[in-house]
């Protein structure tokens, strides 16, 4: 009861406001007399991607498969890179402003010519996936290593720490929360990646779909395929959310703890 | 007592900021010596060199009567700031030293929790450094240091942070405990009456850069009493010496 409780408060909020909406659009679609080819009814959409279901499903699987793959290559990476720029100060100080330069390049440009360079096969859609995710995490995992107590390390230093154990005793613990942080942005954003590679050119995939039934008209199903990618950014940063208290337990007891602290000061 | 360590003459400069000139002192073995010194003088800088973490740029140290080149890993050092870990329990925060020295885990463990008694810390091996309180987070940095079984502990104000009522119970256990441990223990603290209630020896030292002012052997009886006529003479005596030197600092 206790814990049913908790889950209302938790969640209910965004429940509700998520049924509010969806019930303010049913209205104005039903009684707005809007045509379902400007904006289909939330209802007419769920119809349309029950009875497209195994299509849509066997598609996602599809857009998953390219996402996992290209996440788990940035994850890799980035951390890679990351150590690579906290070992070296010099390379940091080369490499880092190109890395964030690279992100003003619009992927939509960059989309179809790595179609035009690496054809209609998955490999496009796992480097745009990568593309996506590489800059967060890496960022995230370069903070979270400079962010190192200096007195702890120090301290290690003192004690005749190897720089391998500094390393891993010290600055990988320690940038955990900040590597996490990366990590949710860039698993959120890295559907909407393999969605664009795919939208581009492709055999198979949620943007294949996306694409395909725009140009057929199917409003519907277009709204059920966003529906679906929406569902699916959802479920992965519930994921790593909770894979993330799995690592790192500590952590989140010690923010409650605080929080308690200060919010009974409040009072 | 003989002499544990020794050090003459040592020079250090930041380019072009001279940080320690002509400083010299020396240690008994299981002795406790403090130094003491305007807030920015040089003190840490000295510690860290002793740690092994820079180098003199001239001058000799020895060890137990040997020529000594500082290299970490020789002496145990603590800071005032504690840096435990989050993510380690108590008992895995104060293995650290043992743990990088390659001692194995459950021999390191076990160590460690046979003085988790004698550092009030007995029922708080798994806890994690935020659930313990200021005092209990300083002498659990205490006990990481204590066990890494160096003979030469360096304590860099390990008490500056904490308020004045924890600051007293943990100086009478320091106390308690070095009576039984022994060890020889330089100690900083910019804290007169600290080192009069803590010290066999205080060094006063000089405004940056840190050299020698004068040397204080003190020899009342334990534990000592703030009060007694001779505490409060010699603290005056000390007061008087450091004046000059603090304001030197805050000009």
């Amino acid at each position: 009861m206790q814990q049913i409780r908790g889950w209302l408060k938790a969640y209910g909020p965004a429940f509700l406001i998520i049924g509010l909406f969806l019930l303010v659009w049913q209205l104005y679609a039903d009684l707005g007399n809007v045509s379902p080819n400007i904006l289909p009814s939330p209802t007419r959409i769920f119809s349309a991607l029950v009875s497209s279901w195994e299509v849509i499903w066997d598609n996602t699987l599809q857009t998953l498969y390219e996402t996992f793959i290209g996440f788990g290559v940035a994850l890799a990476l980035g951390f890679l890179f990351a150590a690579m720029l906290d070992y070296s100060p010099l390379i940091k100080r080369g490499i880092y402003p190109l890395l964030i330069a690279s992100q003003t390049i619009p992927l939509v440009a960059i989309a179809p010519l790595l179609i035009v360079w690496f054809g209609f096969d998955i490999l496009p859609k796992i480097i745009i996936v990568w593309l996506v995710c590489f800059f967060p995490i890496t960022v995230g995992a370069v903070d979270g290593f400079a962010a190192v107590d200096p007195d702890t390390s120090r301290l290690f230093r003192a004690m005749g720490a190897k720089r391998g154990e500094i390393f891993w005793k010290l600055k990988v613990p320690s940038a955990l929360p900040s590597l996490f942080s990366g990590i949710r942005i860039a698993i959120t954003y890295s559907i909407g990646g393999a969605i664009l590679g795919e939208y581009v050119g492709a055999e198979k995939g949620l943007g294949r779909l996306i694409s395909l039934y725009s140009r057929s008209f199917s409003r519907s199903l277009v709204f059920a395929v966003v529906f679906i990618t929406a569902i699916l950014s959802l479920l992965l940063f519930v994921g790593v959310t909770l894979l993330q208290r799995r690592v790192m337990p500590w952590y989140f007891e010690m923010r409650g703890k605080k929080s308690g602290v200060r919010s009974q000061k409040s009072e | 007592m003989s002499e544990k360590l020794k050090i003459k003459n040592l020079y250090k400069s930041y380019v072009k900021l001279p940080v320690l000139q002509d400083l010299s002192l020396e240690a008994a073995a299981g002795e406790f010596v403090t130094l003491i010194g305007p807030s920015g003088c040089g003190k840490s800088t000295l510690f860290s060199i002793l740690a092994g973490l820079e180098t003199a740029d001239a001058g000799q140290i020895w060890y137990d009567g040997q020529p000594f080149q500082p290299q970490p890993g020789k002496m145990a050092y603590m800071l005032q700031r504690d840096g435990l870990m989050p993510w380690r329990t108590a008992l895995d925060n104060a293995i650290l030293g043992l743990e990088l020295a390659k001692i194995p885990h459950q021999q390191a463990r076990q160590k460690a929790l046979s003085l988790f008694e004698a550092f009030g810390l007995k029922g708080f091996e798994n806890s994690y450094p935020w659930q313990l309180s200021g005092g209990m987070r300083q002498r659990l940095a205490l006990l990481r240091t204590v066990l890494t079984d160096k003979e030469i502990l360096l304590l860099d104000e390990p008490f500056g942070a904490l308020d004045a009522l924890t600051r007293t119970s943990l100086q009478e256990w320091l106390l308690e405990l070095q009576a039984k441990l022994r060890r020889t223990i330089l100690f900083i603290t910019h804290d007169v009456e600290e080192a009069l209630l803590l010290s066999d020896r205080v060094y006063v030292l000089s405004h940056r850069p840190a050299s020698l002012k004068t040397v204080q052997v003190v020899n009342l009886p334990f534990p000592r009493q703030p009060a007694d006529p001779e505490f409060v003479r010699l603290k005056s005596h000390l007061l008087e010496i450091l004046r000059p030197e603090v304001q030197n600092a805050a000009d």
